[in-house]
């Protein structure tokens, strides 16, 4: 009889929990929880397969799982770079992390697109967020596969150019802007690269900035003429507009393209294509 | 002035009533206040020469060259009133205030003195005394005339503003601070005030309040572009780099273009580390006026963080041709560093040997020589003497990672310069 009565209980408690579980925000406190307790990133994967064969055909609940999985992802990954978790998952972390993150991003936009409305406001920006990087991580794939986007622009010795200009030849983007320590870093070695390939090598630096400074030009202009910048450089309007199809978060960002214009590194990796490596991958690819 | 005034209108219509006054003192009035001051003049002079004793006529004729500025007649003209009619203390009034504004100022103090004298009430008279005493340099005598009239007038910005300035004169800072103070809360747009307030504040280096004082004043004249520079210099002492940026562009854009201007947006930008921007401002700056040092010494850091170390050297060299005392260990101390970027040890050298010279309480600099014989230096003995004396000079005032650094690399070097003896001898 007891048994019986434990047994009852727990069927009732399991069945509350499942009703819970279907309404959204305690699907996410609930994996939260449970996220909470893996101490590394393959317990955090096995439990989220467990999770996706769970709520498979409920994408709403799906969403709220993938949330809880990237909060404790983020928690795992920055203890991995403190290095407080195991070696094994710091190598893990530091070689995949991007791309094990990808998938996710991939996944959380594919289940996103299924749906019409997404009532909970959190989930919504969580998911608009990842639709973006989505759109952003293909973005590059097409780069790397060769598909780079038409464009044009006038440089700022009132040039044109489009996109067909620079084929034969390879091509380094460089979105920069003044205001920041490590893009002014990265002109020295710029400046080097264009002296080794002279020939082979187009530079186009384009200049993103968020302020309106009316000054900005002219400083910019006076910058190229004093350190003897004689490249392309972009700036203004066209650079914004440049930098947005070039779906450009954050600066400085590098983007080496060979000569059929297939884009060559990983604009991803932090730090890619920075200081001596740059240097180095130039001469490694174009000598 | 106000009151001058409307005192000289009272004195004016007050005669007219009380004299037994012609058609041609009426017409000579009307005249003046018509602001007919020519024609006012003609008929005044004629009627005073026809009528040598109306002492009115004489009154109206000095009214009316003092409003055309002929002083000396007008002093003349009232001198002839006040002669008549002693007792008329208008006339008397006037002429002291044809002698201020004659420049005469001692002439109209003993007038002014007597009328006080007469009738310390008389505001008009003090005003004038006040700003007699204040004009013959009688700091204290202005003060206290001044003092007097803000009994009777406590809101008056004006007279706070005299008596600020008195104030500053006798070196009475913290009085001269009350006084603006009291100008800017009676009257928060006198720019005099603001102006006076701040560099009276800038000079005590009491940053913090001269902002809150630009504050008020750019309330007032939010165009201003001398305020707007004067509170970036305010922000840029307080090391708030953003607002003084704002404050300085501000400035240019309402078409400041001086050298000062440039020079002081060329330094933010610097702290800003926007050195591409720090760049076209300090060169700005040095084009227009070439003989400022400061302008050359952070045109030179900026160069230094460009990698443009050439011009940083050329631009250091001629922050050093122009006299730059307070700067100049500093100054020698980047010019190394650009040497040392160039491979130029001996250059290096010289700089920090300079360095020893102006400014031998910076012990640093001995570690710095021995860093660079370390370097550079084929006798490792050259760099084992100057950790030596550095540790040796080396105060509390020296961080403690450089005594361990030098302790730590004498230690290396001896243990080489051991070895160096060893093989020596089995060379031998």
């Amino acid at each position: 009889m007891k048994r019986f009565v434990l047994v009852l209980i727990f069927l009732s408690a399991a069945s509350l929990w499942a009703q819970n579980g279907q309404t959204g925000e305690n699907v996410f406190e609930h994996w939260q929880k449970e996220f909470g307790k893996c101490a590394n990133l393959t317990q955090l994967d096995s439990l989220l397969q467990i999770a996706e064969e769970n709520y498979a055909g409920r994408p709403l609940a799906l969403l709220q799982v993938y949330r809880a999985y990237s909060k404790r992802y983020y928690g795992v990954a920055y203890l991995a770079a403190r290095k407080k978790v195991s070696q094994e998952d710091y190598r893990k972390i530091a070689s995949h992390r991007q791309k094990q993150h990808w998938d996710i991003v991939f996944k959380v936009a594919e289940v996103a697109a299924k749906l019409d409305t997404i009532p909970d406001e959190k989930l919504r920006l969580f998911a608009r967020g990842y639709q973006k990087a989505a759109r952003r991580l293909r973005f590059y794939q097409q780069l790397s596969a060769g598909q780079i986007p038409a464009f044009t622009f006038t440089d700022t010795q009132g040039q044109r150019h489009k996109l067909e200009d620079f084929k034969g030849r390879y091509l380094l983007l460089f979105f920069w802007n003044r205001h920041s320590i490590p893009c002014m870093e990265e002109i020295p070695n710029l400046k080097k690269a264009h002296q080794m390939f002279p020939k082979k090598l187009t530079i186009v630096d384009v200049h993103l900035s968020q302020i309106k400074d009316p000054m900005n030009e002219e400083i910019l202009r006076n910058l190229y003429k004093e350190m003897g910048l004689s490249w392309l450089h972009v700036l203004g309007e066209q650079a914004q507009t440049f930098g947005k199809r070039f779906y450009i978060l954050n600066f400085p960002t590098v983007l080496f393209f060979d000569p059929s214009l297939k884009l060559l590194n990983d604009p991803w990796a932090m730090k890619d294509l920075r200081g001596e490596r740059l240097l180095n991958t130039l001469k490694e690819e174009i000598q | 002035m106000r009151y001058l005034s409307i005192l000289a209108v009272i004195s004016i219509l007050a005669g007219f009533i009380h004299a037994q006054s012609t058609l041609s003192t009426q017409s000579v009035l009307e005249l003046i206040l018509q602001n007919r001051y020519q024609d006012a003049a003609r008929l005044a002079e004629q009627l005073s020469i026809r009528e040598p004793d109306n002492a009115e006529a004489h009154f109206l004729l000095g009214q009316a060259r003092q409003a055309l500025k002929q002083f000396k007649q007008a002093v003349q003209a009232y001198r002839r009133a006040a002669e008549l009619k002693p007792r008329q203390p208008a006339y008397r009034l006037n002429l002291a205030r044809a002698y201020v504004q004659w420049s005469h100022y001692g002439k109209a103090v003993p007038i002014l003195t007597g009328l006080l004298a007469e009738d310390s009430s008389l505001t008009a008279a003090r005003i004038l005394l006040a700003r007699a005493h204040f004009e013959q340099g009688k700091y204290e005598a202005a003060l206290h005339n001044y003092r007097l009239l803000l009994k009777e007038f406590p809101k008056n910005a004006f007279f706070y503003r005299q008596a600020g300035e008195c104030a500053l004169k006798l070196n009475r800072s913290k009085q001269a601070g009350k006084f603006f103070r009291k100008v800017l809360q009676f009257n928060p747009g006198d720019l005099q005030a603001v102006v006076q307030f701040y560099n009276l504040l800038k000079k005590q280096e009491r940053w913090d309040e001269a902002l809150n004082v630009l504050n008020i004043g750019l309330t007032a004249h939010p165009q201003n572009s001398k305020l707007l520079i004067a509170r970036g210099d305010a922000q840029l002492m307080l090391k708030k780099y953003l607002p003084a940026r704002k404050d300085f562009s501000r400035a240019l854009a309402l078409g400041d273009s001086t050298a000062y201007l440039y020079k002081k947006l060329g330094v933010t930008f610097y702290y800003l580390n926007d050195f591409a921007a720090a760049l076209f401002a300090l060169q700005k700056s040095a084009k227009k006026d070439a003989s400022d040092p400061v302008v050359f010494y952070f045109l030179g850091l900026t160069q230094q963080n460009l990698g443009l170390t050439k011009k940083a050297i050329h631009a250091f060299r001629q922050a050093l041709a122009l006299i730059f005392p307070g700067y100049l260990p500093d100054l020698y101390l980047q010019l190394a560093q650009c040497y040392v970027a160039q491979d130029d040890y001996p250059g290096a050298l010289e700089c920090y040997k300079e360095i020893r010279r102006i400014a031998p309480e910076q012990k640093l600099v001995l570690f710095y020589m021995a860093t660079l014989y370390e370097k550079f230096y084929k006798d490792l003995k050259v760099p084992l003497q100057y950790y030596q004396k550095f540790l040796d000079q080396a105060d509390e005032t020296v961080p403690q990672r450089y005594k361990t650094y030098a302790l730590e690399h004498m230690q290396a070097l001896r243990e080489k310069l051991h070895f160096q003896k060893g093989k020596r001898r089995k060379e031998k």
